[in-house]
């Protein structure tokens, strides 16, 4: 849960606070879980939706600015720099939609039926943005 | 629609998803296409950089277990603030739904079921003592089950809630 704050451009103490804030409304939510097997991606909702709220609180724009800086910042402790940005430049070239699903789908290791509750869009989307943005991704940067 | 194949075969066959028979039936045209399965590599090539870039990532967030303990220790304590008071009911569903990712819902199920019948021995009712007796079997079954990390958190959680007396 760290790190979805992180790589969305929340600094550390930011992130540890969205977090907990997360988990309070989980305990106090959970009676509106409808199903058990819905528990992760239930949780990457109040996740989005506490994220959301910060932005709002704070008057930011979910752009790729702050993943940027977030990968940017990484990068002091990554092994290779170099490989991180590379990532956060990918990730740069994909539209808000997009970014957002391949974040759930590669850095959080969403199933797409998972992401698809999430975001609440059908599955079938799911699969058609993550195809364009590897297709659009091989356009723009060649064999990886 | 490309040499009888939609573009949402494709998709489904590159990210998953497409029945066994079809999947055959473009793997079959992928052997004799050359620019299919060149289409196809470049694509699949994305995806594991895609996945090996990801993890990079992760690896550069990861979370310390100092910060994790860190993290743990404040939202209980928010969580006690605003929620003082718990029934044995709502503190079981806590539990339960805390251990779930760890041992995924049967076992979870069963393992809580198991506790509460060995803390309700002789009659208990459901109250403050019978609650730590509860933690303390919910735990020791998390320990032996998901190892010893999982049981250390349900002890730590479930000493931290309030349970009232009914």
């Amino acid at each position: 849960m760290i790190t979805y704050f992180r790589v969305r451009g929340c600094d550390l103490d930011v992130a540890e606070d969205l977090a907990q804030e997360v988990m309070l409304a989980a305990y106090t939510r959970s009676s509106g879980l409808r199903s058990r097997a819905l528990f992760r991606p239930w949780l990457y909702k109040i996740a989005r939706n506490t994220f959301l709220q910060w932005l709002r609180r704070n008057r930011r724009e979910v752009e790729t600015v702050e993943l940027e800086a977030a990968l940017w910042q990484a990068e002091s402790r990554s092994p290779d720099p170099l490989r991180t940005l590379q990532f956060s430049q990918w990730m740069a070239a994909l539209d808000a939609d997009e970014r957002q699903i391949m974040l759930l789908r590669y850095v959080e290791e969403m199933e797409y039926h998972d992401i698809a509750e999430v975001l609440g869009m059908p599955i079938g989307t799911v699969q058609w943005k993550i195809f364009n943005s590897k297709k659009k991704l091989a356009r723009r940067f060649g064999a990886p | 629609m490309r040499h009888g194949i939609s573009e949402e075969q494709w998709i489904e066959y590159l990210e998953g998803g497409l029945v066994e028979l079809h999947a055959a039936r473009l793997g079959d045209h992928l052997s004799a296409c050359p620019e299919c399965a060149a289409t196809f590599a470049e694509l699949s090539l994305w995806r594991g950089k895609l996945a090996e870039e990801a993890a990079r990532v992760r690896a550069a967030f990861e979370t310390s277990p100092d910060q994790l303990e860190r993290l743990l220790a404040a939202s209980l304590e928010r969580i006690g603030r605003s929620h003082p008071s718990w029934t044995f009911r709502e503190a079981v569903m806590l539990l339960r739904l805390l251990v779930e990712p760890f041992c995924g819902t049967g076992t979870a199920g069963a393992a809580v079921q198991l506790a509460v019948q060995r803390s309700m021995v002789h009659g208990q009712s459901e109250n403050p003592a019978t609650w730590d007796l509860f933690v303390s079997n919910m735990s020791e079954m998390m320990s032996s089950v998901c190892g010893t990390e999982a049981g250390r958190l349900v002890n730590q959680v479930g000493v931290s809630l309030h349970v009232a007396q009914v």
